[in-house]
């Protein structure tokens, strides 16, 4: 099956495939409105691809729809080549740790907790050992937050908190990582270091799929689809 | 609520009550005044205690004897009423037959034989007339025609021992203002002391005998008395059940045998010679009739009971006979109650008191006079020595008293009573009811009794003075502060008269377990019995209590009330916050800020203004609901005017994280440092946990108070029926609030860290996972108010429940109910995240 950029692939099967999705709502008064119609995406490991677009053109709802949050209206999802329209919820739970890392625009950490705490989230209902310990720490150093690792998340500023999220996001290998408008809130300086952490993120082997309407980080995506 | 008894003050002589109630908690017998015969109140003291500023009714009561019938009889004979031809008694042959009698008393437990008695009776040869005989214990036989040639026949079994009715004396005008309209049978009473002092005759007293009483009436119409008549109204109250057997054999005489009665004698004597062949002759089969002669036994009344010989075609009427009749005064004396022994205290009934019981017995006060209680009709009271006549004038049945004047107040020291013991020991006697007893052993239970005048009670025993006085006072309305102060007063003022002054104030009836050594004759125990006593001053603790109750709970409902008002203020701060920051950019001072965010508030200020209003209304002139609602009033107003300031006053501090904190690396720690950092929806949870908690605790605690200050009485039974549905209220209003705001908190946390939960979810955490964590958050959140609600409800403790019932009530009632509620929200919790 064909890349949004036109190339194949005979394996590995790819980190995320959308295959014909189609998303609508029915609204009370007027007509219903369409927010994707036979939608394909195909996205390997290490690849960052971004969905652009205007508010309200439905990239939040695609990145939903492909981190199995949301059910789209027609079509299929699958992550590294098995479809998620099937599973359980706990069977999805246990899909999701594996093959998708997800980081919300508003919601990225939980302020209450540590920032060590808040990457280790993923691995809690498994239990965390040292290897996964160890891989937490070694993101934040990765991502630049070795010194606040034992703060309150609360203090970080939005960028650090964002990083924060990246790494969480990629703690346990995950093959794909969904990430919703990360640099919308955020300071030139500041995106730009969250912009590095994708490229970081992607480099490590995860396919990178981003929602945003930024021009630095639509530049930096090694493909884009540009949303009506 | 008003639970005024019949009278507010007891006052005696010389500590009376005060000794009576000193081994018993405070309780004395039914009647127990009946019992006493102390005297020692003055005609004098009387009148001064009557001329007091508030008393109402003065009503003497005393004790002056026993009235002692000799014995009954039970006549055996025949009646022919084919006139003087017959061939039943007197034919060509003798007859006799062989009477024996067996009289049984039965207490409710055992049966005990109070008479035995055998012999003959014979009639002799003859042609229409001939001699009739008796030997052994048949006496008094005799023969007779009526008018209409009817042939009467008869010999008589002394079947009884004496039946002793106890007589009080009381003012019957007083008694009557005492009783209300239960009194209406001390009427005659009045009438007969009325006429009696106006000087009227003998046949004007004898119209207000009644027929029932035939022979008395009589005797009082023909002016056969030479002193005044003592009126009585008689209960009719039963003695124990009574039973007597008659057995009857014929005896086989041979045709020509000679029995040699001397009919001219009286009574007719049969000779040696007829006796003994009477006792050597063989008999025929026995004929046995027997007759419950319980509804006979009733004090002055003419008992009728005939057992008709073989062949006879009925018995005779029988007309009871006494020999030696006189009237014996004595005093019959209470129990001596003690500590229960520790071995029999297993099998004790419930009651609030338990004592053991040891019969004193009766003694004879002297025997002042010859009267014959019942009279037959040949005879005639005999001149010279002046016996008093009883003049029965009415009847009144003790057990329409007690209902007349309401069981719950009603306060028998009188003879209003009738008594009962009800056997609790388990065995074969449990569950049987003992009555007044005939051997003086066992319980003391009053006989029926009979009730006189003062000035009767003179012509008697002129040295009895008064035993007892019943004050009602006026102007007594309830047992409040202020009623309980006056009626001190008046006691006061009594007390400066050398007398013993209790304030009884409402007494009412409660069960005291008493047991009941060496009841049988060989000495063996009855066991536990239940009594009905009087528990002096009940009305008082329970009306104190009830009062606490009601304030405590008004008190509740109150708080909860502004407690949920105020949680609006505080839940509304959020919003607010951005509404102010709105109105100050368009220009707002901060005054009109407040000032509209205040009139805002205005619907839940007139709620708390009501609640509170309505509080100080229901209690009316108690201090403590003044109070209560000052604070309520106070409190809101503090958290209206927060809730009307804190928008202004910027947003909420970040708390750091303590470096001791324990890392969150489990589904519950994450849980738990959520639930630690809602502030606000914590405090809502905290209110609503202590609301529930204290509500539940209080009204538990309050109608547990009420009723133990009450004790078991029937007042306190009384009370837990009508204090129940006005807690019951208070308290669903108080929980109504109370789950609002558990609601409202547990909406608030959920709500306040939903973004965090559907993280969690993203980070692939399952829902059970998540629901886990949400628990954990939950539980946290409302440990605190759970703490507040303990340690509220364990310094509350003493003053909801003062020493009646354990310290660790409240606390665990409101744990239960905080569990319950802890219970509630995690279920909810997990519903919505199932």
């Amino acid at each position: 099956m064909p890349d949004s950029m036109g190339r194949r692939h005979a394996s590995p099967p790819a980190a995320l495939e959308l295959s014909g999705v189609a998303m609508s709502y029915l609204r009370p008064f007027g007509p219903k409105l369409v927010l994707a119609d036979n939608f394909n995406l195909l996205l390997d490991g290490g690849q960052m691809h971004c969905l652009a677009g205007r508010s309200g053109s439905g990239k939040t709802t695609l990145l939903r729809i492909a981190a199995g949050l949301q059910q789209p209206t027609d079509g299929t999802v699958s992550w590294s080549g098995a479809r998620i329209d099937g599973l359980s919820r706990s069977q999805l739970a246990e899909a999701r740790r594996r093959h998708m890392g997800y980081v919300d625009q508003g919601a990225t950490t939980i302020g209450e907790l540590r920032v060590i705490d808040n990457v280790l989230l993923p691995a809690i209902p498994t239990g965390i050992d040292i290897a996964v310990e160890a891989r937490a720490h070694a993101l934040l150093e990765l991502f630049g937050l070795a010194e606040q690792a034992r703060q309150q998340t609360r203090t970080l500023s939005g960028g650090e908190r964002q990083r924060v999220a990246i790494a969480r996001s990629l703690l346990l290998a995950p093959t794909t990582i969904a990430v919703d408008e990360p640099t919308a809130s955020l300071d030139r300086e500041s995106a730009t270091r969250v912009i590095a952490a994708l490229r970081a993120a992607a480099n490590l082997g995860s396919a990178i799929l981003l929602a945003s309407h930024d021009p630095a980080l639509i530049a930096e995506a090694d493909s884009v689809t540009r949303l009506e | 609520m008003n639970w005024r008894g019949s009278y507010d003050l007891l006052v005696a002589d010389g500590g009376a009550v005060a000794h009576q109630a000193q081994a018993t908690d405070g309780l004395i017998e039914q009647n127990f005044a009946a019992f006493t015969g102390r005297g020692g109140i003055t005609a004098d003291q009387l009148a001064k205690i009557r001329a007091l500023e508030s008393v109402e009714v003065a009503a003497p009561l005393t004790f002056i004897g026993s009235i002692t019938s000799p014995g009954y009889a039970v006549q055996v004979g025949a009646v022919d009423p084919s006139a003087a031809t017959s061939k039943l008694f007197f034919t060509d042959r003798p007859k006799a037959y062989a009477v024996s009698m067996r009289v049984t008393a039965d207490d409710g437990v055992r049966k005990q034989v109070l008479n035995t008695g055998a012999g003959a009776l014979a009639f002799s040869r003859g042609s229409g007339t001939g001699a009739v005989g008796a030997v052994g214990d048949i006496r008094d036989a005799s023969i007779s025609t009526s008018g209409d040639g009817t042939w009467d026949v008869e010999g008589s079994f002394q079947a009884l021992p004496e039946l002793s009715s106890d007589v009080v004396a009381i003012d019957p005008v007083a008694e009557r203002a005492l009783l209300g309209d239960a009194g209406d049978f001390l009427t005659p009473l009045i009438t007969f002391d009325e006429l009696l002092s106006s000087g009227a005759g003998s046949a004007a007293l004898s119209e207000l005998i009644p027929r029932r009483y035939s022979y008395e009436k009589l005797s009082l119409a023909n002016g056969e008395l030479s002193e005044p008549p003592v009126p009585v109204v008689l209960s009719d109250t039963a003695y124990q059940s009574v039973e007597a057997e008659v057995t009857i054999r014929t005896i086989d005489l041979p045709t020509n045998a000679e029995l040699f009665i001397d009919n001219a004698q009286r009574p007719p004597e049969l000779s040696d010679e007829g006796a003994a062949l009477l006792a050597s002759a063989p008999k025929g089969p026995a004929v046995v009739s027997t007759t419950d002669l319980s509804s006979l036994l009733v004090p002055l009344a003419e008992p009728v009971l005939g057992v008709a010989l073989p062949d006879a075609p009925a018995a005779p009427r029988g007309q009871l006979v006494t020999s030696n009749p006189g009237l014996t005064p004595s005093l019959v004396l209470r129990s001596s109650y003690t500590v229960p022994d520790a071995d029999t205290l297993s099998a004790a009934p419930v009651a609030s008191t338990l004592v053991q019981s040891t019969p004193l017995g009766k003694i004879i006060l002297t025997s002042t006079a010859s009267e014959q209680a019942y009279r037959s009709g040949g005879d005639a009271v005999a001149g010279g020595a002046s016996p008093a006549f009883f003049a029965p004038v009415g009847e009144y049945s003790p057990t329409h008293t007690a209902s007349d004047t309401g069981q719950a107040s009603y306060v028998p020291l009188g003879s209003y009573a009738t008594g009962s013991a009800k056997v609790t020991q388990p065995g074969i006697w449990q569950g049987r009811t003992l009555g007044p007893s005939f051997s003086g052993m066992g319980s003391v239970l009053a006989a029926p009794g009979a009730i006189t005048t003062l000035a009767a009670m003179t012509r008697v025993r002129s040295d009895a003075t008064i035993d007892l006085l019943r004050v009602r006072l006026s102007g007594v309305s309830d047992y409040g502060p202020a009623s309980l102060a006056e009626i001190e007063r008046v006691a006061s003022a009594i007390s400066e008269l050398g007398l013993d002054v209790r304030v009884v104030a409402g007494s009412s009836l409660a069960p005291v377990g008493i047991y009941l050594p060496q009841f049988f004759a060989d000495g063996v125990d009855l066991g536990w019995t239940l009594q009905e006593w009087t528990s002096l001053g009940a009305a008082v603790r329970v009306d104190r209590a009830s009062r606490g109750a009601v304030n405590w709970m008004l008190a509740l409902s109150s708080i909860s009330a502004v407690v949920l008002a105020g949680a609006a203020q505080l839940l509304a701060s959020t919003s607010r916050r951005k509404e102010a920051t709105l109105l100050t950019h368009l220009g707002w001072t901060r005054r009109r800020i407040v000032g509209w965010f205040l009139i805002e508030s205005s619907p839940q200020i007139a709620l708390v203004v009501s609640v509170a209003g309505m509080s100080v209304a229901l209690t009316r002139a108690n201090r403590e609901p003044l109070l209560v609602a000052g604070a309520v009033v106070f409190g809101f107003t503090l958290t209206a005017a927060l809730g009307a300031l804190l928008p202004l006053v910027g947003g909420r501090s970040a708390r750091p994280l303590p470096a001791s904190a324990p890392p969150a690396r489990t589904r519950t720690r994450v849980g738990r440092r959520l639930g630690s950092t809602r502030r606000l929806a914590m405090v809502l949870l905290g209110g609503a946990q202590a609301i529930l908690g204290l509500t539940t605790a209080a009204s538990v605690g309050s109608l547990l108070a009420a009723r133990a200050s009450g004790g078991s009485s029937r007042l306190a039974e009384l009370l837990s029926g009508r204090l129940v549905p006005f807690v019951l209220a208070l308290t669903l209003a108080g929980l109504a609030s109370g789950v609002a705001l558990l609601r409202s908190g547990t909406a608030a946390l959920l709500d306040g860290c939903a973004p965090d939960l559907r993280l969690l979810e993203s980070c692939g955490w399952s829902r059970s996972d998540v629901s886990r964590a949400a628990v954990a958050m939950i539980s946290r959140a409302t440990l605190p108010g759970a703490m507040v609600a303990l340690l509220l409800a364990t310094a509350l403790a003493p003053q909801l429940v003062p020493g009646q019932l354990p310290a660790v009530l409240l606390p665990t009632i409101t744990v239960i109910a905080v569990g319950l509620a802890t219970t509630w929200v995690v279920a909810w919790t997990r519903a919505l995240h199932a």
